[in-house]
């Protein structure tokens, strides 16, 4: 079987910052030594074949339709494609955040997996060779990890929003676009399992059409005209408050000062577990922790607190601009 | 067990180290070399703990063999403060986008945090801080940053930089055209020997120099694939290695520094007014005049040196070669002008100040002088 082999980064700053550099997968010399690779902690075989039949099945349709439960895309084709590969990625290519960590992995996997490139293209239509490809997709750096590459970009986001092998509030925080997720990046509060978790079980669980329901005083007037417009659904709502009110939590509010409101703030982490499903090829997440329900509830009513100042100072994006991908 | 202790403001903290990969740090010990020992005690003494003294190097071959695995740590507190009631311990890595958190009560001032990491989950510094708060939850101070270096990946690499490292066996028929070093090596009959440079592949916007260590060698090949940190400072082979490296990139640098010299020459000679004025800002007889050299530079030299696209280069190197701190040369103008004039009137200088300044910025007193030694063993 066919692995990826990791290709030293320098290679791929070369491919970007220099012209007419090319990467020649046929010189030995480009790829990582045995001992880089323990060190890195790239030294697992990483199946080509796996990752070809993810990507391929991704360009289909009705394969990714009936995965997500949809008739049909919408507005939202690129979030639903992101959702899907970052969740299929997840659950059927088993890799560690350690190994994800790695830019070179990431570039590796677009030098040599065609039907990764092939699924880019179809994804983003102005992209048709593979020079433009690697410009935009080639990691450098955290943000093209994180926010530009979308391959590693939905598995982050998966990883992050998983409660342990449940891939629900990953659901949640894609239909929140990534106006919202690609700040989180940035953000230390939210590289916290149980505050991101908590959050955005919040976000998805509230009735927002009623949020506003016994304040009536006046300085909800901007709040109550927002919501009360006939173009408003609840999703524009809850987007346009997930993005504000989560720079509000980054920007004033340390983590600690929250999970202090949590009796037991420690995730306790199955390694035993984890270590199994790295190895394992059975589709599905790890059951490395789990984070109870009454824990994730127990933040909720200090984001209310913080989501009772917005309604009195509220910002609205635009439908549209919540909307955007940053590819287009 | 190896511990250290520090102090900020109110704040003692002490780190222990309990396990390694399973085993007691007391049966991990057995199997680290001293020197590995005393850098884990260096490390600590400077909160950097480094996670990678902790990973497995054939002594045979000096390669890394096997990665840490899991390290479990005890961070115990004691802070003389009033009123606390609980300490939050937060870790915090970017590269994992991992922040988790240990809370635990405080008893007479002192709390203490058993946190484990695991190398699946963890890449890259990993920044620790404790929080301390009253009853209420209200934070009330904070210990310093820690910070654990899971793997290398902020260090620069030796052998990034300057030039591109590759490896090849000299004697090996090439029809690749860019190859041209292969073929002065075949010309010369020089295929047995260690070292040879070229630039990189023409066409690329900056090409550096590239050089040529030869795989044929059995040893050179040994010395080209080992990682150069893992033997630092380690005895004879550190000594040997340092000695190739600088053997294979003196001259490399030699051609560098004269590339420069030689565009300053072109771009300066023939102005005889700014060769007067060069002259005249150097003169020995004339050192008080910063003022007037930062003047100079600014409204006339930059511009020139921009022109011709060495002005980066020049300002970096002007600052390794006229390290001094004499007053006519304390500013980074200064420097770059006494290159300048030295590039028209004295270039055998500046190869001079080349070539120790070079093994300067190598460290080469950690590689070579201590670590060769006439009868080792001994």
């Amino acid at each position: 079987m066919e692995n990826l082999k990791i290709i030293k980064q320098i290679e791929f700053l070369k491919l970007k910052k220099e012209n007419a550099y090319e990467i020649n997968l046929d010189n030995p010399y480009i790829y990582l030594e045995e001992e880089e690779l323990i060190e890195y902690n790239l030294n697992r075989k990483y199946s080509i074949k796996t990752l070809n039949k993810i990507f391929k099945d991704a360009q289909d349709p009705n394969k990714v339709k009936k995965f997500l439960g949809i008739t049909d895309f919408g507005r939202d084709k690129k979030n639903s494609l992101d959702l899907y590969i970052g969740i299929k990625l997840h659950s059927l290519f088993h890799i560690s955040r350690s190994e994800a960590s790695r830019y070179e992995f990431w570039n590796s996997i677009l030098l040599q997996v065609e039907e990764a490139r092939k699924y880019l293209k179809s994804r983003n239509s102005k992209l048709s060779e593979n020079s433009e490809l690697f410009d935009k997709y080639i990691v450098l750096g955290e943000t093209d990890m994180f926010v530009e590459n979308r391959i590693s970009s939905p598995w982050w986001i998966v990883e992050m929003t998983r409660n342990g092998d449940d891939y629900t509030i990953s659901q949640y925080a894609f239909k929140l676009t990534s106006n919202f997720y690609n700040r989180w990046f940035n953000s230390s509060a939210f590289h916290n399992p149980i505050l991101t978790l908590s959050f955005i079980n919040f976000l998805e669980n509230k009735d927002w059409l009623n949020c506003l329901k016994g304040k009536d005083g006046k300085e909800y007037k901007a709040m109550q005209d927002f919501i009360n417009a006939p173009s408003t659904s609840e999703s524009t709502i809850r987007r346009n408050i997930a993005v504000n009110l989560q720079t509000v939590l980054n920007d004033h509010i340390s983590s600690n000062e929250y999970l202090n409101k949590i009796n037991d703030v420690n995730i306790k982490y199955d390694e035993q577990a984890y270590k199994e499903w790295l190895d394992s090829n059975n589709e599905g997440g790890p059951k490395d922790f789990k984070i109870s329900k009454k824990i994730l509830e127990s933040l909720h009513e200090e984001f209310e607190q913080v989501l009772d100042l917005y309604y009195k100072f509220p910002y609205f994006g635009s439908e549209d601009s919540s909307l955007e991908d940053g590819d287009e | 067990m190896s511990s250290v202790n520090f102090y900020k403001e109110s704040v003692d903290l002490n780190i222990e180290i309990l396990n390694i990969n399973g085993s007691t740090f007391s049966e991990f010990k057995e199997t680290m070399d001293s020197e590995n020992l005393l850098d884990l005690e260096s490390n600590l003494n400077s909160l950097n703990l480094n996670f990678d003294n902790f990973c497995k190097i054939d002594s045979d071959t000096g390669l890394m063999i096997e990665t840490w695995d899991n390290i479990d740590l005890n961070i115990s507190v004691n802070a003389n403060i009033d009123k606390l009631d609980h300490s939050v311990l937060q870790l915090e890595s970017k590269y994992s986008q991992l922040s988790t958190f240990n809370k635990v009560k405080i008893k007479d001032g002192k709390s203490a945090h058993k946190v484990s990491f695991y190398r699946s989950r963890w890449s890259g510094p990993i920044r620790c801080v404790i929080f301390f708060n009253d009853k209420d939850g209200n934070l009330i101070s904070h210990s310093q940053q820690i910070i654990f270096y899971s793997d290398e990946r902020d260090k620069p690499n030796l052998v990034s930089g300057l030039f591109s490292f590759y490896k090849d066996n000299f004697s090996n028929e090439t029809s690749n055209d860019s190859k041209n070093w292969k073929k002065i090596a075949n010309k010369l009959n020089a295929t047995n020997q260690i070292f040879s440079f070229d630039y990189e592949k023409p066409g690329q916007k900056k090409q550096k120099i590239a050089i040529w260590w030869n795989s044929k060698i059995e040893k050179i090949d040994y010395f080209y694939r080992i990682k150069p940190k893992n033997i630092k400072n380690k005895g004879t082979n550190s000594g040997i290695f340092g000695l190739l490296y600088l053997s294979s990139t003196i001259g490399p640098f030699m051609v560098v520094l004269h590339n420069i010299i030689k565009k300053c020459f072109i771009s300066l000679n023939s102005d005889e007014d700014l060769k007067l004025k060069l002259r005249e800002l150097t003169n020995l007889n004339n050192t008080n005049n910063i003022d007037d050299k930062n003047e100079y530079f600014k409204n006339t030299l930059k511009g020139i040196l921009e022109e011709q696209k060495i002005l980066e280069e020049i300002k970096y190197l002007s600052q390794n070669l006229y390290a001094e701190k004499e007053t006519h040369l304390i500013t980074t103008e200064s420097k770059i002008i006494q290159f300048l004039v030295d590039s028209l009137d004295n270039d055998f200088e500046i190869f001079q100040r080349g070539q120790l300044a070079y093994q300067k910025a190598f460290d080469s007193n950690s590689w070579i002088d201590k670590n060769l030694k006439t009868n080792e063993g001994q």
